[in-house]
């Protein structure tokens, strides 16, 4: 019995590691609202995931939403590491239905948020799963970043699919690819700061991550990132900002 | 030395776009009774304020597409500053294309390095003083139907008593809308004042995706 509790213990010197923070953005701050969005990551046995979610801004309890959406959308990546064979389709259907209890008593519609995952498996690979606003991000050593969010190009600002909010099973993406044997890094971000990205420079930004922010300790890491979310420089930037990032070990 | 990466290097350096796109009839008709005259004035008025508006949580992004004889960009989309650097005056010539403006602003605002989706959701002004003399019936639906311009903010001004008020009134494409009818020329500078509040509301909104209806009527009672 002992033996097999030890059997089961996370090397945590061989898995990817992560971390992340968010930041209440002016405008909320300026009307006395809480930060709607959320981030969340675990480590489990047999992998680790990372989820971000953006409430809607228009919905009188999306700061809910958000949280319930990492917190299901965390439970459904667990479920997918231990049972990689399921698929990541299955575990978007479960994250809708898993949210929505998550939110009762709650109505759906008011807590409106998006919800971007990932997860990894030792053999399974890198699964995303994301559904609204928001990007991800990948990349292998130093070759160039591929955005696995590609389709999420709203048609103005603000203006976005959700939990909460009409849509298909179909408008979630679902991304898997094998997980490199050198060193690679994903991101998750919301649009707060996807938007203000310089299309051209995912690789700068991806390379401040690793460079500026990586190698402080896991506590100095939620510190830095949220300086430099505080005290972004995008004139008139408004919107709650979000990064959670998983990196290889 | 260290070489730190900041984050200005990857991040934009100017506020979301708020875009603005004119329509504006410069047809042979609008030189009567100083309408064209009136026209350029109003429009170079609201530019200046644009121009001048401080600490804008939005940049003021102002495009013109003229219609009269034929159909040209006036103005491609510029920031505040830049359009009224490079507006010149209309001249009233020809007749009222008013479909090939449509499909022309269509194409505008689907093309995403025109408005970038990192956009507010555009105004759409529509300035007209007689009869659109090609197909428009069309164009508009195809406008209204297209996802960018369905979401748009619009406002139209019937000018004079020959404007064909039920195409403007379907261009707003909403019963709680209304076409502001210019008489004379000088509800023509009500009518832009009305446009530039409206936008520049926006612009210093903490929320400039939300549009607020406003009863053109109401005009007399805006206060800046």
């Amino acid at each position: 019995m002992k033996s097999a509790t030890k059997h089961r213990r996370v090397n945590r010197a061989v898995v990817p590691e992560f971390f992340g923070a968010s930041m209440r953005g002016p405008m909320h701050q300026k009307a006395g609202r809480p930060c709607e969005d959320a981030w969340s990551g675990r480590v489990f046995v047999t992998g680790i995931a990372i989820a971000i979610a953006d409430g809607m801004g228009s919905k009188p309890c999306a700061a809910h939403g958000a949280q319930s959406a990492c917190a299901s959308a965390i439970r459904g990546a667990r479920l997918w590491a231990g049972a990689p064979r399921i698929g990541s389709e299955w575990v978007s259907r479960w994250v809708e239905a898993q949210w929505r209890f998550a939110v009762a008593p709650h109505e759906p519609q008011h807590c409106a948020t998006t919800c971007h995952l990932l997860a990894t498996h030792p053999e399974a690979g890198l699964m995303y799963a994301g559904l609204g606003d928001g990007m991800a991000l990948f990349q292998e050593g130093n070759q160039a970043v591929q955005c696995l969010s590609s389709r999420n190009t709203g048609n103005f600002l603000n203006e976005t699919l959700g939990l909460g909010v009409n849509h298909r099973m179909t408008d979630w993406i679902h991304v898997q690819i094998p997980l490199p044997k050198g060193p690679w890094i994903a991101v998750l971000l919301t649009d707060g700061i996807a938007d203000d990205l310089r299309p051209e420079k995912l690789d700068t930004f991806v390379k401040w991550l690793r460079k500026e922010i990586a190698p402080h300790s896991p506590a100095d890491r939620a510190t830095a990132l949220r300086r430099a979310l505080r005290d972004w420089p995008t004139p008139g930037h408004l919107d709650d900002k979000t990064v959670a990032v998983l990196l290889s070990p | 030395m260290k070489n730190e990466i900041t984050i200005k290097e990857f991040t934009v350096d100017q506020a979301r776009p708020l875009p603005v796109f004119l329509l504006l009839d410069a047809s042979g008709s609008m030189a009567e009774s100083g309408k064209i005259e009136a026209l350029n004035r109003a429009v170079e008025e609201m530019l200046a304020t644009f121009a001048g508006e401080p600490d804008v949580r939005a940049m003021i992004q102002i495009g013109a597409i003229a219609f009269g004889g034929d159909v040209r960009v006036h103005l491609p989309l510029l920031s505040a500053d830049e359009a009224k650097k490079k507006w010149h005056p209309l001249v009233a010539q020809g007749n009222t294309p008013l479909g090939e403006t449509l499909t022309r602003l269509r194409v505008m605002l689907e093309d995403k390095k025109c408005v970038p989706s990192r956009s507010y959701r555009p105004t759409l002004v529509l300035v007209s003083d007689g009869q659109p003399n090609d197909e428009w019936q069309a164009p508009l639906k195809q406008l209204l139907e297209s996802p960018r311009a369905s979401k748009a903010a619009r406002m139209a001004m019937a000018v004079g008593a020959d404007a064909d008020v039920q195409m403007l009134q379907g261009f707003l494409n909403s019963p709680e809308s209304k076409v502001f009818q210019a008489h004379q020329a000088r509800d023509i500078h009500k009518f832009f004042k009305w446009v530039t509040m409206s936008v520049t509301v926006r612009s210093r909104s903490a929320t400039p995706d939300k549009i607020a209806p406003v009863d053109p009527m109401d005009i007399d009672e805006i206060r800046y």
